[in-house]
This record gives C-alpha cells, structure tokens and sequence, in this order.
C-alpha cells in the first residue's frame, strides 16, 4: 500500500450466518477524493462501511490510514468520523450536552471552527435530541463530525428522507467545511443525481461484490448514450447496446467505446443510467 | 481525566431522572407521614401513639438505620434499572454508533457507565442520612430526649453502608448482566441464576446428598451482609461489624470479577460485532 492510500481492503468477506454479504471486496482509496458507494438496498453498503470502521467482524484484511485496521484501538475515531443512516444520536441528551460530550472527549475538537458552526445552525442548544425534527438531527451530527479534524469521513445514506434544500446545504457545507486534498469522503447514496458533481469516484456494488470501481470522467468519457430514429435500429445491433428503450419514433441505448454511426445523437449518460447499465449487466464491469 | 469527567457528566445527563427520582418519592412520603400526624394531632391527639422511647443511642442507631433501610430500598429499585441498562440502553435507543465511533477507550467508557449506574445513588443517599439525623434529633429534642444528633448520624450513615455494600455486589452483577443480555438484563439474569440453583438442587438430590453445592442466592445475599431493619440486634450495628465482617472482602473481589467480566464483553462487543 503506498502512503497516500487511506483505505485498502483485501478479500474483505462478511457473512450473516448463512447470507455473504460482502464477497472479497478489494478496495484502494486515496485522499483528495470524493467516493461515492451505490448500490440497491441490501447491496452491502452499510456492511461495507460498518467493516470499514471496525464495527462488525469480517475475514480478510482492512488498512485504514497504513494501519491493519485491527491493530488499531479506540484512537482510529479520532482519524475516522462517521454519520450513518439513522440519526443515531443519543435521545435523552440536549444540543449542548451533546456537543460538550463530543468536544470533551475528541482531543482533535476544533473549538473555534464549532462555535462558528453553531452560532449560526439555528440548532436550539436546550432541547433534547429526541424532539429535534430528522433534518435538525443530521444537521447535528454533521456539524459535531465537522468540528473534529477527521482524515477520513464515512457517511452512510446521510440525507436520506429529508427534502432537497437541506441535501443541498448538507452536501454544501461538507464541500466547504469539510473537504481537502488530505480528506477522503466515501458516501453510500441512492441519491446519485446530487452527488454526481462533486463526485470524483464511484463504486457500483451490488450482491456485496463491486461491480465496478473508477473515476467519474473516466467512466462518463467511456460510456455513451446513442439515440437513433426507430427506422434505424438495425444500424445498433454492431454496438453492445445495454439500457434500451423505444418511444416517440426513437431508440436509444448505452454504449461503451467509440460509436461510428452516422448521424446518430451521442450524449453523456447520467451516473445513475450507467449505474442501472452495469448492474443489469451482473457484474461484468471490474 | 477530562475526557473521564465529561464521561460521568454525560452519563449522569443521560439518566438524570433516575437518580432524582428517588428522591422525590422518599420526600412525597415523608410529606405524607407529616401530614397525617399534623392531622392526627389537630383532630385527634388522644390516638396519637408514638411508641414509648428512652432516647439512648442504641435506640437512636435502630430508628435512623431503619429508615435509612427503606430510603435504601428505593434507591436500590432505580440503581437496578440503571444497571441492568448500563451496556445496551445505547443500542437499545439506537445510538450506539455514535458512541463506538469515538476516540476513548472502552475500558473508560464502561467504568464510567459503572460507576455511575451502580453508586451514582450513593451522594444524594448520604444527603439523605443527614437529613434524618437532623430531623430525627430535632424529633427527640421536642419530644424531651435531647439533641441526640451523633447516634442519629451514625445510625443512618450505617445504614449507608449497609447499601454500598449491596451496590457493590448486586449492582455489580447486574452490570455484568447488563453485558451479557441485550434487553431485561436483571429479570434474565436472576431466571439464569435461579436455573443454575435448581440444577445444583437437581444435582445434589442425585448424589444423595453426599455433595453440596453452594446455594447462589444464599452466597450472594450472604456477601452484602444485610441487616434487617425489622428488628436488628444493636451489636451488630456498628461500623466495625459491618465493614469489619470477612464476607466484605468476597464483596469486594465479587465486584472487581463482575466489572472486569462485564467490561471485557462489552469491549469484544464492541470491537466487532458480529
């Protein structure tokens, strides 16, 4: 591993009595980079990130900042931050003993970047957790992980179920609070479209096997969308045509690789397009 | 240690009723008693039998440790529901992500949680015995017996002593509990003791009584070294008895054994679930 990788797995396997949740995963993450980890529901996107953490046993071999993950004590969370799916923060405590709790007990706490945070979060300091409204609970949480001076952040499906002005300011302010050449942000989404601009890798994972693993140009210089009157659909049969769909006197598809046909509308495809391409290829992409 | 007393802060936030609580009941009691004899006195004082006292120490001992004996019972009822929470209310409530993911070591966290849950009572309970003594030796004083306030004390502070004890070997074997099941720690470990009883029962029957095997309720009863506030025999109660007795030190061994079990499963918990 060189030392500017900050994740690397090797045949990382995590079994659920008799369901293998993740099946050899092998994974390289830098710093500088804005991961994103799609995948269907049960794909094993939390059990990637949760093995990725330490939080669940798994066979195979997971170096986190150069470091066997399993070499590493409680001190790895002061490197590593988290915000998970569930707004999983403690109910019965208030705002602000919440926020002296995590200040207290992260020594890598930046007091001043967190009273600027604060101050201007609207978050009401004396109510507790467990009357907040979902998005005022993620807001907390992100605003607690952004105070510290994490190398690496691991966020799973943070914004989920909340509307789109705060998945916005959500992602917004991890761009500018947050992200630097020495950060890695790995996100698990189903929200591909929003992230799609600030992401600058994706994994497609799916049936805890990834399906793919590359830089978002890369991907998006490779993959095509071709469109065709319906009259011409016979030119497409040369080209590996996945995603097909007919309508309104047209066909169009994706494609990889260069595309020679003449006068044919060749765009970009979104992620999310792509995504579907290659999980209904089954894992054919490495 | 800032990073130890944010921890006991924090655990004393998260469960903040529980150690006022009862306090609020003991008061809501003592109010009640209050009012019925002000109601005795006004409306029928002929009725009003108090006992015959003779306001010696003994005596003195007795009164304040029986009452510290039952302000000691409800205090016990909330460390036991603390305790038996003390290693999964977290996960219970879905919040224990957020804990695991930070920078202290679990041998912290878990003593933190222990101390907290099972002696967090123990200060507001001492608040309690000098309450009693002072009210019990102001009592005696109008009653015409003096101001017995140094044998009033010593009986509550005994009193106290007698509940630190139990803390330290019940409260610690729920924490131990605690670790080991997920949900109704205290009512699954008692049913897994009380299973174990029988099949030593079973057992010795067997063996025609040619062996025996320590009964585990008697053994743990025995290491707290209760006296019953119903009728206590005033040797016994006196500080050297209580803390000087042997089966303190089984207490004491029995905590440390329970901490460290409790804290180790916990720890493997933690350091990857499966």
């Amino acid at each position: 591993m060189t030392e500017s990788t900050y994740i690397r797995t090797q045949g990382l396997i995590k079994d659920y009595g008799k369901l293998r949740a993740l099946a050899g995963v092998e994974l390289e993450l830098k710093p500088g980079r804005i991961v994103g980890l799609l995948g269907r529901n049960g794909a094993g996107k939390s059990t990637l990130l949760k093995c990725l953490l330490g939080l669940l046993r798994y066979e195979g071999r997971v170096e986190v900042l150069g470091r066997d993950l399993r070499a590493w004590k409680q001190d790895l969370y002061a490197r590593v931050a988290f915000i998970p799916d569930v707004s999983g923060l403690d109910p019965r405590l208030t705002v602000a003993e919440t926020l002296a709790y995590a200040s207290g007990v992260n020594g890598n706490w930046n007091a001043e970047k967190s009273r600027r945070l604060f101050a201007g979060s609207g978050l009401p300091e004396a109510q507790k957790v467990g009357t907040l409204s979902k998005g005022m609970k993620t807001k907390l949480y992100l605003l607690l992980t952004l105070s510290r001076d994490a190398d690496i952040l691991l966020l799973d499906e943070p914004t989920l179920g909340l509307d789109i002005v705060f998945r916005k300011s959500f992602y917004d302010m991890l761009l500018g609070e947050y992200f630097d050449e020495s950060k890695l942000v790995l996100v698990s989404t189903h929200q591909v479209s929003e992230l799609e601009n600030i992401l600058d890798e994706v994994i497609f994972i799916d049936g805890g096997r990834i399906l793919l693993h590359s830089g978002v140009a890369e991907l998006k210089e490779r993959w095509k969308r071709v469109e065709l009157p319906a009259s011409r659909e016979g030119e497409l049969q040369g080209l590996k045509l996945r995603q097909i769909s007919r309508g309104l006197g047209k066909v169009q598809g994706l494609t990889e690789g260069e595309v020679k046909i003449r006068d044919a509308h060749i765009g970009i495809p979104a992620l999310s397009e792509i995504f579907v391409a290659v999980l209904n290829e089954g894992g054919q992409e490495s | 240690m800032k990073q130890f007393r944010v921890l006991l802060q924090t655990e004393y936030q998260k469960r903040r009723s529980s150690y006022w609580l009862p306090l609020w009941i003991i008061g809501g009691v003592a109010l009640l008693i209050l009012l019925l004899v002000l109601g005795a006195l006004i409306f029928s004082p002929s009725n009003l039998y108090i006992g015959s006292l003779d306001g010696g120490s003994a005596e003195m001992r007795i009164i304040a440790y029986s009452l510290m004996f039952s302000m000691g019972l409800v205090f016990f009822v909330f460390m036991l529901l603390m305790a038996q929470s003390s290693l999964n209310r977290e996960r219970q409530l879905l919040c224990d992500d957020f804990f695991r993911c930070q920078p202290v070591s679990i041998l912290k966290t878990g003593a933190a949680k222990y101390l907290m849950h099972v002696f967090g009572g123990l200060p507001l309970l001492a608040a309690c015995a000098l309450v009693t003594a002072v009210l019990l030796s102001f009592v005696m004083l109008f009653s015409g017996y003096g101001f017995p306030f140094g044998a009033a004390l010593g009986g509550a502070l005994l009193g106290w002593l007698v509940y630190l004890k139990v803390c330290l070997v019940i409260g610690s074997l729920v924490y131990l509990f605690s670790a080991i099941f997920k949900s109704s720690a205290f009512i699954k470990g008692v049913a897994a003791m009380g299973i174990l009883e029988g099949t030593f029962a079973l057992i010795e029957t067997v063996f025609r009584h040619r062996i025996t095997l320590p009964g585990i309720f008697d053994t743990l009863f025995s290491m707290t070294g209760v006296i019953f506030a119903g009728d206590p025999d005033p040797e016994m109660l006196n500080a050297a008895a209580i803390l000087g007795d042997i089966r303190i030190l089984g207490g004491v061994l029995f905590a440390a054994i329970c901490y460290f079990l409790g804290t180790y499963i916990y720890r493997q918990r933690a350091n990857g679930e499966s």
